[in-house]
C-alpha cells in the first residue's frame, strides 16, 4: 500500500493511500462530526453516503467543502476542519436539518440517546435562521416491535444500509424527490406487510428517533402492580453481558447477579432464566437432529430460536419452511414451561402468571405474540422488553443498577448451564447442540466441549465434526445477509450440511436490535462476546443435558425429547407467507 | 454488409453521384417531435394521397427528415430539385397540391411561406 | 450578418434519419472507419483532446482528457455512456439530433468505444422522448445488419454494441453518477466523485459519460482533423455550440453558431429581435444552474469562460430571453422552484437548503420580507454551493445570485417598496377602477369572482378582498377605466 502525505489544521500526517480525511483527522486526535457516516468495521458494513454534509472540511484548492467521511487523502492535501467557513456551513447544516424535524425533543422516544440533539447541542444552536414548511408523514406502529417516525427522518441512510447492504432484506429505502424525500418503504407500505423480519438492525443505527422499538414498559408497570397476577421474569443470555453499558459499566461487563436483584427491586415475583429453556431447546433440537441424521430425515436441520430469521425464511425460502427444527425458541418454551408446569406445580392458574421476558431483540415482541405461540389458549410470553428498555425502566424507577448487590435466579426455572448461555453468540446454538449430540450419539463423553471453529462474529463459518467416526458437517451464519448467502448456495445444491445456525444479526443476539447502542463501535460486540463464553467456561455443568432442573422436568412433566407432551407445548409449525 | 472502409466509401460515392432519371421534385418533411406536434403527420400524408392519386410517385418524391430548427415556423418542408432548394413553412395540408404541382412546372403560389435556404454545414 | 455554421446538426432537416443510406450519403461512418483503419485508440484520443472539445452537457469538462483516463484504465471492461438525458427547460437539442441524425451518435459512441477500449455502450434516454427512441432503435438495428455495430466492425477487430437505457424523467440523473446508478437500477441520485467515473464508473467498470450534443462532434472532427475543428470558435472554446432560444424572441428553435458569437447577434441577427417592440431585459442561460445576464453584456461573446465570469455558465445550451415586462425574482423563483422539484433529495443541503431558499424568495415576491432576507438569501445560498453533494446543488443557487447581483434594485424594489414594476408578482400589485368608469357593467359581468360592484352607469368598485387578481376587467374594458397599480399587499 502506497501513502500519501498531508496537513491537516497544520499538522502533517503521512496515510496509507485511500484513508478518507475524517479517518486521518481521527488519527490526529482531530474531531469532526459525523451524522450520517456509521462504519460497523467488524461486519464489514460502511454507510458512508455523505449525504448530510455536516462533516464538511476545507480542502486548499477546492471550490466548495469536502465531506470528510467520502473524501479520500490525497498528497499534499491542505485540510482545515475548524475555519470559520466550515463551521458557518455545519452550523447552517444542523439549522436546516431542525428546520425540518420535529422540535419535541423532550417528549421524543430518543431523547438523551439522539445524534442530533447531541449535535444541536454541541454547535450551541439556539435559533433556527430558516424555518419554513415542514414534512408531515404518518407514522407507523401497526407492528408488535418497530415505531417507524419518518418526520424524524434526515435520510442519513444508515437504516438503509443495514436492511440492505446488510441484512439484505430490502425493506428501507429512499423514496420520492426534493423535500419530500423520506426513506421509506415501497409503496408506503406499513412495516407489518412487508418482508420486514423486524430484526431491529435498522433502528440499532438509526441516529435519530425515526427508528425506535414499541415499548410495553407501562403494561409491565401495570402488571408489577397488580396483586392478582403472579409477574416472572425470564433474561435472554446476551442480556447480561449488555445491560451494564446503559450504568456506565465497561463493555463486557458480566451483570447477571446484579441484572436480578435489579428485576426483585422492580418487584417481579420470581426472577428466572431464558437459559433454562434454552437447554430444554437443546434436548428437543439435538434430539430432532439425531432424529433426522439417523432415520433420514430432511437435511440440513436448521435452527430456529431467531424469529427474524424465521420470519426470513417464511416470506423468501418458502420451499424450506419444514426444515428448521420445529422447537420453539427458548422465550416461548420458558413461557410454556412457566405456564403449564411451574404455574401448577405452584397451585397458579396459568391465566394468572404473567411473563415477562427481557430481550436483546426487537423480533422477540414480534414472536411472542405470534397466532400458535401459545399453550392452551394461553399466550406463552406476555411481554417483551428489550435490553434497553429494561434499563429505562430501572433508570426511571430509581434503581442503580450497579450498586446493587449480585443476587441468584429463583428456581426452578433460574438453572442452567454453560451451554445455554453461549446462545448468546453467533454458533452458540450449534455448539451447545454439538455437546449434546455428540455424547448422545457416541454414548461417550465429550473431553474437548469448546468447538471453536464455530465461533466468533464472521458471517459465515462451517466445520465438519466427527461424531466417533460418522462426520458431521455443520454451518453458522448470523446476518440474515449471510443467511441468505448460505441458504441460496443450499437451494442451488452447491453445499449441503446436516445442521445449520442461523441468528439474524450480525454476532448474534449480542448484537440485538434491542441492545444498548454501540454507535458505530463494533468493538462492544467483541467484547460482549468475550463475556458470554467466558461465563460458559466458568460454569461447571457446560452441557444442556446435565443440568438437573432439565432432568427433572423430563421426569416430572415431559417424559423425553419428542414426546407427545414436549411435542404439544415446545414444538411449532412454519408458514409460507406472501407479502 | 460492409467488409472494409472502402467498401463504405464506394458505397457512398455512388449515393453521391447517382443522378435522378428525369427532373424529379423531392419534398422533404420536417417530422421530428415539434414538426409532428404542429402538424407534419397531416401534411405528409396529403402529400402522399395526392402523389397516388395522380400516379406521379416517380416523379415527385417525398420523405421525412429532422428539424431544421425553426420551431417558429413548424411544419416545414423543403422543395428540392436539381440543385435547387427552397425551405417552406409553416405548410398546412392545403399547400399540399401546390407543392406537387411543382413537378409540371407551375409557380409555387405559397411564396409568402419561403423562409430561405438552409444553413452552411461542416459537409458543404 | 452571423451566420449559423452545423457541425452537430449537419444532418438534420436533410437527411432521412430513418435512412442509413442518406447518412452514408454524408460520409456517414467514415470516421469510424477510418480510426479502425488507420487510427490507433491513442491517435483517436488525442485527436479529440486535440481538437479541443469541451463537454457540450453544461460544465465544458475536456472531453479528450476524460477519454485519456478511461483509455489508461487497465480493465477488461470499460463502457461508453451517451447521456441523452435532456432535461434543462427549453433545451432540446439533443432530441433533436437524435430525432434527426441517429446514427451520427451511434458512430461516435463506436469511436469513443475503440478509443478507451470499450466493446459495450449505453444511450440514457428519458422515456418522454418516444420518436427519439424509436428512431436510435432502427438506426442501431441497421447498423448492426451493415456491420456497422456489433462484432467485427468494417471487417477490424473491433467490436460494439449499444443497448438503449430508458430514464424515468428523473432531472437529476442528467449527473453522470446519478445516471449511472439509473442504469444499474438502483435510485437515480448522486455520489460523490472521487471516484470518477472514467476510473470507477457503470457497474464499477471505468465509463465515459458524453452528452449527444458532444458525441455529435466527434465524426466531424475524426473525418475533417483537430486543426480545421480549432479553427471554429474561439481558443478556449473551439467548435460550435448549439442553442435552444425560447421566451421572449421572435425565430424561436435551435441554432448552432461558433462560439464566441456575442449574444447580441444570436438575439438580434438570427433570433429576429424581440416580439411586439420591446425591450430585451436580460438572456438566461445555463438553465437551472445559470444565471440572468443582464442587456448592457449583450455584447459579450459567448464560450464557457466568459458566462461564467457573468454569473452563469454554458449549460445544455436553453438561451430564454427575458424582455422588460419580465419580473427577474420571479424568473429567479422559477429556476429555484424547479430544482426544489427535481433534487433527488439525497443531501441536506440541497433538499432542504434549496426549499428554504425558495420559501425565503417566495417573501421577497409576497411583500414579507424585510431587511434580513437579502442576507439570509446570500448567506443560505453560499453554504449551499459550498456543501451540496452534486453539481445540482453546487449550482442550484446560481439563478439566485446572478439576479442578486445585477439587478439589486429589483430585489430592494420589491422589498422595501413591497411593488413589483413588471407587476408580475400578484400580492403587489393590484386593479383599481378610475373615475372614467361609465358604468357599462361589462367587467362586474366578466369577473369570475363576482367581486366588482356598482350601478349601472355609475363607477364601479373593485373588492379587493375578494379579487383573485386575474385581469379579466382589465382585459375587457373599453374606456381604459380599470389601472394596474403597485401596491394591494395588505390585500392579500
Amino acid at each position: 500500500m502506497s501513502k500519501v502525505k498531508l496537513t491537516i489544521n497544520g499538522v502533517s500526517i503521512e496515510v496509507e493511500k485511500g484513508t478518507t480525511i475524517l479517518e486521518a483527522a481521527k488519527s490526529l486526535d482531530i474531531g469532526i462530526p459525523t451524522l450520517c457516516y456509521v462504519d460497523l468495521k467488524e461486519f464489514n458494513v460502511k454507510n458512508k453516503v455523505g449525504s448530510c454534509r455536516i462533516c464538511v472540511v476545507e480542502v486548499d484548492g477546492r471550490n466548495n467543502l469536502a465531506p470528510s467521511c467520502c473524501t479520500p487523502c490525497e498528497e499534499g492535501m491542505v485540510v482545515i476542519t475548524n475555519s470559520a467557513r466550515v463551521l458557518h456551513a455545519r452550523r447552517t447544516i444542523l439549522q436546516l436539518l431542525l428546520s425540518d424535524h420535529p422540535k419535541e425533543c423532550l417528549t421524543c422516544k430518543k431523547s438523551g440517546e439522539c445524534e442530533l440533539q447531541d449535535l444541536a447541542a454541541e454547535y450551541r444552536v439556539h435559533e433556527i435562521r430558516y424555518e419554513g414548511e415542514e414534512s408531515s408523514y404518518p407514522a407507523d406502529r401497526a407492528n408488535k416491535s418497530i415505531y417507524r417516525d419518518p418526520n424524524k427522518c434526515i435520510m442519513c441512510r444508515r437504516c438503509e444500509t443495514a436492511c440492505n447492504d446488510m441484512q439484505k432484506v430490502g425493506i428501507l429505502s429512499g423514496t420520492e424527490r426534493g423535500f419530500g424525500a423520506v426513506v421509506d418503504t415501497a409503496a408506503h407500505s406499513k412495516l407489518a406487510d412487508t418482508y420486514c423480519t423486524f430484526c431491529g438492525q435498522c433502528v440499532s443505527v438509526c441516529p435519530t428517533g425515526a427508528l425506535t422499538s414499541i415499548t410495553y414498559n407501562q403494561e409491565v408497570i401495570e402488571a408489577l402492580a397488580d396483586p392478582s397476577k403472579v409477574v416472572i421474569a425470564q433474561t435472554a443470555p446476551a442480556v447480561r453481558v449488555a445491560i451494564g453499558e446503559s450504568f456506565a459499566e465497561e463493555p463486557g461487563t458480566i451483570s447477571t447477579g446484579k441484572m436480578v436483584a435489579a428485576l426483585k427491586k422492580l418487584n417481579f415475583d420470581y426472577v428466572f432464566d431464558t437459559d433454562f429453556a434454552a437447554d430444554l431447546t437443546i434436548m428437543e433440537e439435538a434430539n430432532e437432529m439425531l432424529d433426522r441424521i439417523k432415520n433420514g430425515g430432511k437435511l440440513p436441520i436448521l435452527t430456529s430460536c431467531c424469529p427474524a430469521w424465521v420470519k426470513l425464511l417464511e416470506h423468501q425460502f418458502p420451499e424450506m419452511v419444514n426444515i428448521p427444527s420445529s422447537a420453539k425458541s427458548p422465550q416461548q418454551m420458558f413461557g410454556a414451561v412457566a405456564k403449564h408446569y411451574w404455574a401448577k406445580k405452584m397451585g397458579i392458574d396459568p391465566h394468572n402468571v404473567v411473563v415477562v421476558s427481557v430481550m436483546p431483540c426487537l423480533a422477540k415482541k414480534y414472536e411472542s405474540a405470534r397466532e400458535e405461540m401459545k399453550s392452551d389458549g394461553v399466550p406463552d410470553v406476555d411481554y417483551v422488553m428489550s435490553t434497553r428498555e429494561l434499563a429505562v425502566l430501572l433508570k426511571e424507577s430509581g434503581i442503580n443498577m450497579s450498586n446493587l448487590k449480585e443476587q441468584e435466579y429463583d428456581n426452578p426455572l433460574g438453572e442452567s448451564t454453560g451451554a445455554a448461555v453461549i446462545f448468546g453468540a453467533a454458533g452458540g446454538v450449534l455448539e451447545a447442540a454439538l455437546r449434546t449430540a455428540y455424547e448422545w450419539f457416541t454414548g461417550k463423553e465429550l473431553a474437548e466441549v469448546n468447538f471453536e471453529a464455530v465461533r466468533g462474529i464472521d458471517g459465515i463459518k462451517s466445520a465438519e465434526i466427527d461424531l466417533d467416526g460418522t462426520t458431521v458437517k455443520v454451518a453458522q451464519a448470523s446476518g440474515l445477509g449471510n443467511a441468505r448467502e448460505l441458504l441460496n448456495k443450499i437451494r442451488k445444491g452447491e453445499e449441503a450440511y446436516h445442521a445449520i445456525e442461523i441468528m439474524a444479526c450480525p454476532g448474534g443476539c449480542i448484537n440485538g436490535g434491542g441492545q444498548p447502542f454501540i454507535h458505530g463501535d463494533t468493538s462492544i460486540i467483541k467484547k460482549r462476546q468475550e463475556a458470554l463464553y467466558n461465563i460458559d467456561s466458568n460454569e461447571e455443568i457446560r452441557k444442556s443435558h446435565e443440568n438437573p432442573m432439565i432432568k427433572k422436568l423430563y421426569k416430572e412433566w415431559l417424559d423425553k425429547p419428542g414426546s407427545h407432551e414436549a411435542h404439544k407445548y415446545l414444538h411449532t409449525e412454519y408458514f409460507e407467507r406472501g407479502i | 454488409m460492409f467488409n472494409n472502409l472502402d467498401e463504405l466509401k464506394t458505397y457512398s460515392d455512388e449515393l453521391r453521384n447517382k443522378k435522378e432519371s428525369c427532373d424529379c421534385v423531392e419534398v422533404l418533411v420536417g417530422m421530428s417531435s415539434c414538426g409532428i406536434a404542429a402538424g407534419a403527420k397531416e401534411v405528409m400524408k396529403a402529400l402522399q394521397e395526392i402523389i397516388e392519386q395522380r400516379g406521379i410517385s416517380g416523379c415527385v418524391k417525398v420523405k421525412q427528415t429532422g428539424c431544421v430548427g425553426m420551431c417558429y415556423n413548424e411544419p416545414t418542408m423543403e422543395i428540392k430539385r436539381g440543385d435547387e432548394s427552397i425551405l417552406l413553412g409553416p405548410v398546412n395540408v392545403e399547400d399540399a397540391e401546390n407543392v406537387v404541382d411543382m413537378h409540371i412546372g407551375n409557380e409555387l403560389k405559397i411564396s409568402k411561406y419561403v423562409i430561405g435556404n438552409k444553413f452552411k454545414t461542416c459537409l458543404d | 450578418m452571423i451566420e449559423q455554421y452545423r457541425i452537430v446538426l449537419r444532418n438534420c432537416g436533410v437527411i432521412d434519419p430513418d435512412s442509413l443510406d442518406d447518412y452514408i450519403k454524408q460520409y456517414g461512418y467514415q470516421a469510424l472507419g477510418k480510426t479502425l483503419a488507420e487510427m490507433t485508440p491513442a491517435d483517436v484520443v488525442a485527436e479529440i483532446e486535440g481538437a479541443g472539445l469541451r463537454g457540450r452537457g453544461g460544465g465544458g469538462f475536456p472531453t479528450g482528457f476524460k477519454w485519456k483516463i478511461a483509455a489508461q484504465q487497465k480493465s477488461d471492461t470499460k463502457f461508453v455512456v451517451c447521456n441523452a438525458d435532456e432535461g434543462d427547460p427549453g433545451a432540446f437539442m439533443d432530441r433533436s439530433v437524435i430525432e434527426g441524425d441517429p446514427h451520427s451518435i451511434i458512430e461516435a459512441m463506436a469511436i469513443a468505444g475503440y478509443a478507451i477500449g470499450a466493446s459495450m455502450g449505453y444511450v440514457y434516454v428519458r422515456a418522454e422522448y418516444p420518436l427519439a427512441i424509436e428512431r436510435l432503435n432502427r438506426a442501431i438495428d441497421k447498423a448492426k445488419e451493415k456491420g456497422l455495430l456489433g462484432d467485427n466492425i468494417l471487417g477490424s477487430d473491433f467490436s460494439f454494441d449499444l443497448e438503449i437505457k430508458f430514464g424515468a424523467g428523473a432531472f437529476v440523473c442528467g449527473e453522470e453518477t446519478s445516471l449511472i446508478h439509473s442504469i444499474e437500477g438502483y435510485r437515480g441520485e448522486p455520489t460523490t466523485k472521487p471516484p470518477f467515473p472514467a476510473v470507477e464508473g457503470l457497474f464499477g467498470k471505468p465509463t465515459i459519460v458524453n452528452n449527444v450534443e458532444t458525441f455529435a462532434n466527434v465524426p466531424a472532427i475524426i473525418l475533417k482533423g483537430k486543426d480545421w475543428f480549432r479553427s471554429i470558435g474561439t481558443e478556449s472554446s473551439p467548435g460550435t455550440k448549439v442553442f435552444a432560444l425560447a421566451g421572449k424572441i421572435n425565430n424561436t428553435g435551435l441554432i448552432e453558431v461558433p462560439m464566441g458569437t456575442t449574444i447580441n447577434q444570436i438575439i438580434f441577427e438570427i433570433g429576429g429581435g424581440i416580439p411586439n417592440g420591446k425591450k430585451a431585459k436580460a438572456i438566461q442561460t445555463g438553465g437551472p444552474s445559470g444565471g440572468c445576464i443582464p442587456v448592457k453584456y449583450f455584447d459579450t461573446a459567448i464560450d464557457y469562460e466568459s458566462l461564467k465570469a457573468l454569473e452563469s455558465m454554458m449549460g445544455s445550451g436553453g438561451m430564454i430571453v427575458l424582455d422588460e415586462d419580465t419580473c427577474i425574482v420571479d424568473t429567479a423563483k422559477f429556476y429555484l422552484d424547479f430544482t426544489v422539484d427535481e433534487s433527488c433529495g439525497k443531501c441536506t443541503p440541497c433538499r432542504i437548503g434549496n426549499k428554504r431558499l425558495l420559501e425565503l424568495l417566495e417573501k421577497v415576491t409576497n411583500g414579507t420580507a424585510d431587511e434580513n432576507t437579502l442576507n439570509d438569501i446570500q448567506s443560505l445560498s453560499q453554504v449551499i454551493k459550498d456543501t451540496s453533494l452534486c453539481g445540482l446543488g453546487q449550482t442550484s443557487p446560481n439563478p439566485v445570485l446572478s439576479t442578486l447581483k445585477f439587478f439589486p434594485e429589483e430585489y430592494k424594489e420589491h422589498i422595501v417598496d413591497k411593488k413589483c414594476s413588471a407587476f408580475v408578482c400578484k400580492e403587489l400589485y393590484q386593479y383599481v377602477i378610475n373615475d372614467s368608469c361609465v358604468g357599462c357593467t361589462l367587467c362586474s359581468k366578466k369577473c369570475p369572482v363576482s367581486c366588482i360592484e356598482g350601478e349601472v352607469k355609475g363607477v364601479h368598485i373593485i373588492v379587493q378582498d375578494d379579487c383573485i387578481k386575474c385581469g379579466k376587467c382589465y382585459e375587457v374594458c373599453k374606456f381604459n377605466s380599470v389601472d394596474l397599480v403597485p401596491g394591494g399587499l395588505s390585500n392579500v
